[in-house]
């Protein structure tokens, strides 16, 4: 693996996460937000800057992937890896975080998380079919 | 030599002889051209894009054009990649006497793959969010550009880099549309895990 990996990578997972903070504050995902809506927004967009510079002052990072650089593939599978892990960051300390939310029925999929921590959710849906189950054992055996 | 290949040779040596003269310009084209700056900024487009939409209808259409965009790169490197395979056009650096910002690349000078990789993701997205396909459009050709002053393509690479990716777009966005089906599968997967 090339001697840029490990920086992409962590520019890969701060700039995503920052991406993530804005783009969930913006659309009011209440249950994916860590922050007040505007602190979410302006920490996002200063994360994707920051993780930026950070980069490119760094160390000069126009070199060829024979020389330390990374090619096509690496750089798709380290920001592949970067986001992905952002992501799961995100829904872990938000669900933390907003763990005394309640969820609201009348929404599906992704629209859940506006008034619902994600833990809630995914617990309450892999719940479900065994709670189900356990019902209907329970109507069979008593009677 | 042809007329389009001397025209195509005097259009690079233009650009080309205008690096040095307005230093500013120099470091901001060392940003731009750099193999990490504008392939994450759209990525990072893309995956903002997949939270996106007031509604349920408008989430989904950029839902759809985000798989678009990542099916678009995915063909188009195939195809650039075969054209490799069996077409080679020298870099500028490799016959002409060229103010270099960047390295020195060993493949073909012809398809321009940042090009082609820009077009493919912005219009991929372009067939289903107009608005966020032209924005994306302009760091596709910002990128394009920047390798063209920087001294590693010619015009006519870039010009038929971004052909390809368009091409290779109108493709992707056709098979999303006829087989809309498999997409809408794996959406709906993911909107069982609360993640669409």
């Amino acid at each position: 693996m090339a001697e840029f990996a490990p920086d992409y990578f962590v520019l890969v997972f701060f700039s995503a996460l920052g991406a993530l903070l804005f783009v969930t504050a913006y659309y009011r995902f209440h249950g994916l937000m860590l922050f007040p809506r505007r602190i979410s927004m302006a920490l996002g967009a200063l994360l994707i800057a920051a993780a930026v510079t950070w980069f490119f002052a760094s160390e000069y990072r126009n070199l060829s992937d024979t020389e330390g650089g990374l090619d096509g593939n690496g750089q798709t599978l380290l920001f592949a890896a970067g986001a992905a892990l952002a992501i799961i960051f995100l829904l872990l300390v938000s669900s933390l975080r907003n763990r005394s939310m309640r969820s609201n029925e009348d929404e599906t999929g992704l629209d859940m998380l506006r008034h619902s921590s994600y833990w809630r959710l995914i617990t309450k849906a892999l719940r479900q079919p065994w709670d189900s189950w356990k019902e209907r054992t329970n109507r069979h055996s008593s009677g | 030599m042809g007329f389009l290949e001397r025209a195509d040779e005097s259009a690079f040596l233009w650009l080309n002889g205008l690096v040095g003269r307005f230093s500013p310009l120099d470091r901001v084209v060392e940003l731009t051209v750099s193999d990490y700056l504008v392939p994450l900024t759209m990525s990072l487009v893309l995956l903002g894009l997949w939270f996106a939409g007031h509604s349920n209808a408008q989430r989904e259409s950029n839902q759809l054009g985000v798989m678009t965009a990542i099916l678009s790169v995915a063909v188009v490197n195939l195809v650039v990649e075969l054209f490799n395979k069996f077409l080679y056009r020298p870099r500028p650096f490799e016959d002409l006497d060229v103010n270099l910002l960047f390295y020195m690349p060993t493949d073909s000078s012809f398809p321009a793959n940042p090009a082609a990789f820009g077009f493919a993701l912005a219009l991929g997205v372009w067939f289903w969010n107009r608005k966020v396909g032209w924005a994306l459009l302009a760091p596709a050709v910002v990128f394009g550009l920047s390798r063209l002053y920087a001294g590693v393509f010619y015009p006519l690479d870039v010009i038929g880099g971004a052909a390809i990716g368009a091409a290779v777009a109108a493709l992707s966005g056709w098979l999303m549309h006829t087989f809309k089906v498999v997409p809408l599968q794996v959406l709906r997967l993911a909107r069982a895990l609360y993640l669409a």
